[in-house]
């Protein structure tokens, strides 16, 4: 049971840093996020056994830590303006580290309707089967199948007309 | 790009590096778990009603003593004897109608009238 949790864990850690790496556009914060999901898997496992679906569980979690992350780096920039505080996102130097391909991936991310970048995100980046990606978001797996088409299409042109443009 | 490489275009560029999934693996692995504790609503739930209570009683306590003081106590229903005898008695002596009370006082006297 301990070696199946921690081979879980070490399969979903880089899926849900993926994940969260998309939706919340910052390492600092998408380490943040995917520590807290795992973390409250690893809990709630050791505390009253496996959830049903372990991997919808985690994703589920860091949906809703992502999305409150969000609201508070947002609530926290004019604060910090105001205090005249360097935000924590982005880091100079993770900024120069960073490679071009993922300033790429995320740009054309942020032009993807919410809805679509949350289910690319679920099924590129976590690696979600359809079934779970439903049942995270609330829908039916074919909505989730025709959502994830139009989030590639989409996506693909939108990389195109960058290449174009550069 | 074509749509069958989105995916993994994606994923490429939004891997992690190595050290930092296997830290926060770790990390998560060696988060300690909180003892099992009363659920929320076992607690907020009681102290609620309690304090529902305290505000209720403190309410109607407040409330009876700020109204005002009651009226004197009037008895509901007032008996009234019948009179033994009526109050006064009307006597007709050739046309002359006279009203008499019981004490022998004469209130009124109506005469020449045709009714």
């Amino acid at each position: 049971m301990a070696m199946e949790l921690e081979d879980l864990v070490a399969d979903l850690a880089p899926r849900v840093l993926r994940y969260s790496r998309g939706r919340t556009r910052c390492p600092h914060l998408a380490e943040e996020v995917a520590q807290d999901a795992l973390s409250a898997l690893v809990q709630r496992w050791r505390r009253s056994g496996p959830p049903e679906n372990p991997t919808a569980f985690v994703f589920a979690i860091a949906r809703r830590r992502s999305a409150r992350a969000l609201l508070r780096r947002r609530l926290m920039v004019p604060l910090e303006a105001l205090l005249d505080r360097p935000s924590p996102a982005p880091d100079p130097a993770e900024k120069t580290q960073r490679r071009a391909a993922v300033d790429e991936a995320l740009a054309a991310l942020g032009r993807l309707a919410a809805r679509d970048r949350e289910v690319l995100l679920l099924v590129a980046g976590g690696e979600l089967d359809l079934g779970s990606v439903g049942e995270i978001l609330g829908i039916s797996g074919s909505a989730v199948k025709m959502r994830v088409h139009r989030a590639r299409r989409r996506l693909a042109k939108l990389s195109e007309e960058n290449h174009e443009a550069s | 790009m074509k749509q069958a490489d989105v995916d993994e275009y994606l994923r490429q560029a939004l891997e992690p590096e190595p050290d930092t999934a296997r830290r926060v693996a770790r990390q998560a692995l060696s988060s300690p778990t909180p003892a099992r504790s009363l659920s929320w609503r076992l607690v907020v739930v009681p102290a609620m009603l309690v304090l529902v209570a305290i505000v209720g009683s403190l309410w109607w306590r407040l409330g009876s003593s700020s109204s005002p003081a009651p009226a004197p106590a009037v008895p509901s229903v007032v008996i009234v004897e019948r009179a033994q005898r009526p109050a006064f008695e009307i006597t007709n002596s050739g046309g002359v109608v006279a009203v008499t009370t019981s004490t022998g006082q004469v209130m009124a006297i109506v005469s020449g009238g045709t009714s």
